[in-house]
């Protein structure tokens, strides 16, 4: 990689401090804020509202920034915690500043940990709202010494469309630099229904990024083509695109770009090499006279001037791809501290950038993200 | 297309005479036949097991052979019948056979119609295995007096696994070159399941291909994330997912190593995301995660030998990763007579072949599925 070229990880993690909603949440909320607890076991679990966690195991929390690790250390464990387990640059700004220069990469855009887990099963709009806040005020502050090498992301709940225009706006005054929704709601409304137009109308307004990152999920959403495959962890990982790939797909069925020309989209940690197919299908789709996207322009158009996609860096395919879709649409990212990606992460987008173009693969490397996020 | 070429069409489909299963059931079925019925508004239905149907609207089956035709031509008209809006070829063994040859095709590789609706509502296990006996001896008897260039492939239902291996013994001595099963399965047991060895075991040793064909699906298998999503434009674009689904589970059960010389081919759901899905199966085996699969190679090794997937001839992204993917991977199908394809199948495969290597498109327009199915 030339030393000169400017290196930024589109979607990087923080775990969030244990104590962080207690701190942050609006006193009202502070005895429903997210907790770590410890079952009789000495176990941890998470506690949301009140209620522990369904959807992750006791003792696993160490888990969550084990990127690199072995089968044998992803246990449940009393030993093992959450804290104790946080890899170095996971929880403390100087120390991830540390990291990026370790790994040479210039600056991260930073998503959380525990704010991808609690929306799949807390269903309370008011609360869903405060627990938002409560991180993008915490995020921002974290990010905010950090010389404007940590980009801070607002996590927004669709439940209140109101109190995310609001939220939004509040976000990006107080240093956030875009907003992330997860591929779900509890209404489910898709992400593209009109409801959702003052939100993107604010996104429009601001003039920073609407993206999607996947989260976990409610139970009820999950496939129903086959059973028993409910240990299957590695089919899990690699189907886990689906959502953001179905929600992205309903701006197009709603015409969200034709009413917001100037709205920007990314799409996360969902893989990139799909968008091929995506273009030409769509395209072909809106061609057939039955059931035709009220669109004035085939999707490729608004795919190639209005999105961005963040690309796993040992995506081989993409060095081709991007010759097709083009080389201004794609971002790299590394996933750190989590655990379904691996930790040679610069290794692999050298290698990715490597097969490209010098132009594409600067592009790809950070100029692209950089642009887009003005940062 | 260079006239050197070998053109073949990996998935063409035929118009099942409507009293075929009357005609091919074994005695005892018949009363339980699928039949073409008028309503009282006189528009054809479709009923299974004595049962209309409620996924093929009334009125629908008069466009099923409707590729090319405008919106106003397929909607529902007492007029239009099956029979009587059926194209030039889609009946007639000689037709098609004429068709091929007006288009310069060697072979065509022919799918059922009728039979890729039926499966969605028919839970019962043992009709369904007769309703697959019944069409796999007429495909076979209607290409019979042109085997060199109309390709018989036999329908099996996963249901009674046991049955399908007997089936597809008797098939293929019949004539059939192949079969395929739909992406679902009426027990919900993943395909890769050990349950269906016995099918895999007798598609090696027949050493013929094992293929996953798009069908009509049971309710609720798809669509669950938002309110509406049956109707929402575009969304046919999740055909890919459709596949993944049970192509992953081969690997999620390790069902090439157990069949090192199983060949699978995936149909009619787009081509160009095969590089991603690689990319994306290889990521998750090579963390933790990988340690959990039963394989001894990546998943990529295996899709490069053992798996080939079919493309709509408008995708143009998949000559940016057919260098990457593989050139002996790809097919292209004309989905001739179907409305939700074009009809401008030749042109449109130009354009995909147009950026390719003369290696690859020598591959991709008829020689892969001349090496698949070893015509």
């Amino acid at each position: 990689m030339p030393g000169n070229q400017l290196i930024i990880d589109a979607d990087g993690h923080v775990l969030e401090p244990v104590d962080m909603w207690d701190k942050y949440l609006e006193e009202k909320y502070r005895p429903r804020g997210i907790k770590i607890k410890k079952d009789a076991d000495g176990m941890e679990f998470l506690e949301y509202d009140g209620k522990p966690a369904q959807m992750i195991r006791p003792g696993v929390l160490h888990t969550m920034g084990a990127m690199g690790r072995s089968a044998g250390e992803m246990k449940p464990s009393a030993e093992r915690t959450y804290l104790n387990s946080a890899p170095f640059g996971s929880m403390d700004m100087k120390e991830r500043l540390k990291l990026l220069d370790q790994d040479g990469i210039d600056k991260a855009i930073l998503y959380p940990t525990i704010g991808l887990l609690w929306e799949a099963e807390v269903e309370d709009p008011e609360l869903s709202n405060a627990y938002c806040r409560a991180y993008n005020r915490w995020i921002a502050d974290f990010c905010r010494d950090s010389g404007g090498r940590l980009i801070p992301i607002a996590h927004l709940s669709m439940l209140e469309v109101p109190a995310a225009v609001a939220e939004l706006e509040r976000a990006v005054k107080d240093g956030c630099r875009g907003a992330f929704v997860a591929p779900f709601n509890h209404l489910r409304k898709a992400h593209g229904h009109p409801d959702f137009d003052p939100l993107f109308a604010k996104f429009q307004e601001l003039d920073i990024p609407y993206g999607i990152h996947p989260t976990f999920e409610p139970t009820s959403l999950a496939s129903r083509r086959f059973s028993g495959l409910g240990s299957s962890i590695w089919y899990h990982q690699v189907t886990a695109c689906y959502g953001a790939q179905v929600a992205f797909t309903t701006l197009f069925s709603f015409g969200v770009f034709d009413k917001f020309p100037k709205l920007k989209v990314v799409v996360l940690e969902s893989g990139a090499g799909w968008i091929g197919y995506w273009v030409d299908r769509m395209d072909a789709l809106y061609e057939v006279p039955i059931n035709r996207a009220p669109l004035k322009n085939m999707p490729s158009h608004y795919i190639r001037t209005q999105c961005w996609i963040s690309a796993d860096p040992d995506e081989r395919a993409l060095a081709g791809l991007s010759k097709f879709i083009g080389e201004d649409r794609f971002f790299w990212a590394s996933d750190f501290p989590h655990q379904d990606h691996g930790r040679e992460y610069m290794k692999e987008l050298k290698g990715l950038l490597a097969e490209m173009p010098a132009s594409a693969a600067a592009k790809l490397a950070g100029e692209t993200v950089a642009k887009l996020y003005k940062i | 297309m260079p006239s050197k070429d070998i053109v073949v069409d990996a998935d063409g489909h035929i118009l099942e005479p409507p009293d075929l299963w009357e005609k091919y059931l074994e005695a005892k079925y018949q009363p339980h036949a699928i039949k073409v019925v008028k309503n009282e508004k006189g528009l054809e239905c479709l009923q299974y097991d004595g049962k209309m149907s409620a996924q093929a609207q009334p009125g629908f089956l008069a466009a099923l052979g409707g590729m090319g035709k405008e919106q106003d031509q397929l909607r529902p008209d007492a007029e239009r019948t099956y029979v009587g809006c059926a194209p030039f070829g889609s009946m007639d063994a000689r037709e098609r056979v004429e068709l091929l040859d007006r288009e310069n095709l060697a072979k065509a590789v022919l799918y059922p119609t009728l039979g890729i609706l039926w499966e969605a509502e028919v839970e019962d296990v043992e009709l369904s295995q007769a309703y697959c006996r019944a069409y796999n001896r007429w495909i076979a008897d209607f290409c019979r007096p042109y085997s060199d260039r109309l390709i018989p492939i036999a329908h099996l239902s996963l249901g009674d696994p046991q049955a399908a291996a007997i089936e597809l013994e008797r098939a293929v001595k019949d004539g059939c070159r192949g079969a395929f099963v739909a992406p679902f399965t009426i027990t919900r047991k993943p395909h890769g399941h050990p349950d269906h060895d016995v099918v895999f075991a007798m598609a090696e040793k027949l050493d013929v291909p094992f293929a996953i064909h798009p069908t009509f699906e049971p309710k609720g298998l798809n669509r669950a994330r938002f309110h509406g999503m049956e109707r929402m434009p575009l969304l046919g674009v999740i055909a890919s997912q459709i596949l993944q689904q049970p192509l992953s589970t081969f690997f999620q059960f390790g069902v090439f190593d157990k069949f090192p010389r199983l060949r699978v081919v995936i149909l009619e759901s787009g081509s160009s995301w095969l590089g991603f899905w690689m990319d994306r199966m290889d990521e998750g085996y090579e963390t933790w995660i990988g340690g959990t699969l039963p394989l001894k190679k990546k998943p990529s090794e295996y899709v490069r030998k053992q798996v080939w997937i079919s493309g709509d001839p408008d995708e143009q992204a998949t000559a940016y990763v057919i260098d990457y993917v593989g050139r002996d991977r790809f097919f292209w199908a004309s989905d001739f007579p179907h409305p939700d394809h074009g009809g401008k199948y030749l042109d449109a495969l130009e354009r995909m072949v147009a950026p390719m290597s003369p290696e690859a498109r020598r591959g991709v327009v008829g020689q892969n599925v001349l090496d698949c199915y070893k015509l």
